[in-house]
């Protein structure tokens, strides 16, 4: 393990992490991180979700591609590091959108989407969302400490402010 | 196509997808060089199918901030165009248009919105010309829309309106760089995955054509 190289997550994708490792994601626009956090095992997982649901779309390879099928799979993953599914909390980030797309008008944008689902199914498993900085105009960097369990959240014009 | 495998394209088709980016390519950056009256060059494109998540890696440093102007179009040809500049060379191409200090990239007036906003604009409109007369396809600019902000963060939002139900999308990428000032571009071409038999066809490589 290396503190200098926080473990990267990508876009459809999640990983696992306990102390010293940090979890990064960097560029979040309309994509919601999902953190979520076991404060006694102290382990921490990120999924970095694309879109809200796995049976509106055609298949995927990748579970981490939707918010239904990532937060169980980023749970299972956990809880083979030794996490408690009753224990876990939650922090959910991002889901803005950067372009005045028309036709979101009436639908909603795919970031507020995400968000709706990500907390739809969060509340469905009855995992606690302890914060949350989503939707908005502004794309976000975060970094999930798995010892502490903060995650810090960056942008181009606040800065860092952690949740 | 195999949407978990991605879609498979012969080396000829995929010369042709470079092409058709060459030639938009060429058109925008003509249009950058009137409106500065200066010369202006660019790359050779390249055509690349990528997943969706591993194309964000295009972005380059994935937080940097960008100007990015994004011109999408339907038609009988769907998908996304997006021209980034860094804060420098947005500033330098403002300064030259408008013949005045510019403000810091995240502070722009209406003023300097308005002339990048244009000028985004009409580079990629004349790409899109370009395009629609080398393909024979009808195709329909939407409104331009300017977004500054982290380029992953921009990518990743086009990325996943442009590809909401495939796994895999064609990037036509390139650079273009005007001489006087260095300012540099990057286009990215992101027809919508369903969409690139159409294009093929029209370009008459494709399968069928």
């Amino acid at each position: 393990m290396n503190l200098s190289a926080p473990i990267r997550v990508s876009m459809a994708d999640f990983k696992v992490a306990k102390a010293p490792s940090q979890l990064i994601t960097t560029g979040l626009g309309s994509c919601v991180g999902v953190a979520l956090y076991d404060p006694v095992a102290k382990v921490a997982g990120l999924a970095h979700i694309m879109l809200p649901d796995s049976r509106q779309g055609l298949p995927s390879s990748k579970p981490g591609k939707f918010a239904d099928t990532a937060i169980p799979a980023l749970i299972a993953e956990m809880e083979k590091a030794g996490a408690v599914k009753s224990r876990l909390t939650a922090k959910i980030v991002g889901g803005a959108q950067m372009f005045n797309f028309l036709e979101n008008n009436s639908v909603g944008s795919i970031g507020d989407r995400n968000v709706e689902a990500v907390v739809r199914i969060l509340n469905e498993l009855a995992i606690p969302i302890l914060a949350q900085d989503t939707k908005g105009r502004r794309g976000r960097t975060i970094t999930f400490d798995p010892n502490s369990g903060v995650l810090s959240v960056r942008t181009v014009d606040s800065g860092v402010k952690e949740l | 196509m195999n949407r978990l495998q991605g879609p498979q394209f012969s080396k000829m088709e995929m010369e042709a997808l470079r092409e058709a980016g060459n030639i938009g390519v060429g058109r925008a950056a003509t249009v950058l060089s009137q409106v500065l009256a200066t010369r202006v060059e660019m790359t050779v494109p390249q055509a690349q199918i990528r997943e969706v998540w591993d194309a964000l890696e295009l972005a380059g440093g994935k937080e940097q901030l960008v100007a990015a102007l994004c011109l999408r179009f339907c038609g009988q040809l769907k998908g996304s165009l997006l021209l980034m500049f860094d804060e420098e060379a947005a500033a330098s191409l403002l300064e030259r248009m408008l013949n005045k200090p510019i403000s810091p990239l995240l502070e722009l007036d209406e003023l300097e919105c308005s002339a990048l906003e244009e000028l985004g604009n009409m580079m990629l409109a004349n790409f899109l010309t370009a395009l629609s007369e080398f393909s024979g396809l009808y195709i329909r600019p939407m409104i331009p829309l300017l977004a500054i902000d982290m380029a992953g963060a921009i990518l990743e939002e086009i990325l996943v309106q442009t590809g909401q139900n495939y796994d895999h999308a064609l990037l036509i990428t390139t650079d273009i760089v005007e001489s006087v000032g260095g300012a540099q571009g990057h286009i990215l071409i992101l027809p919508e995955a369903r969409q690139l038999e159409v294009l093929l066809k029209a370009l008459g490589v494709g399968r069928g054509a």
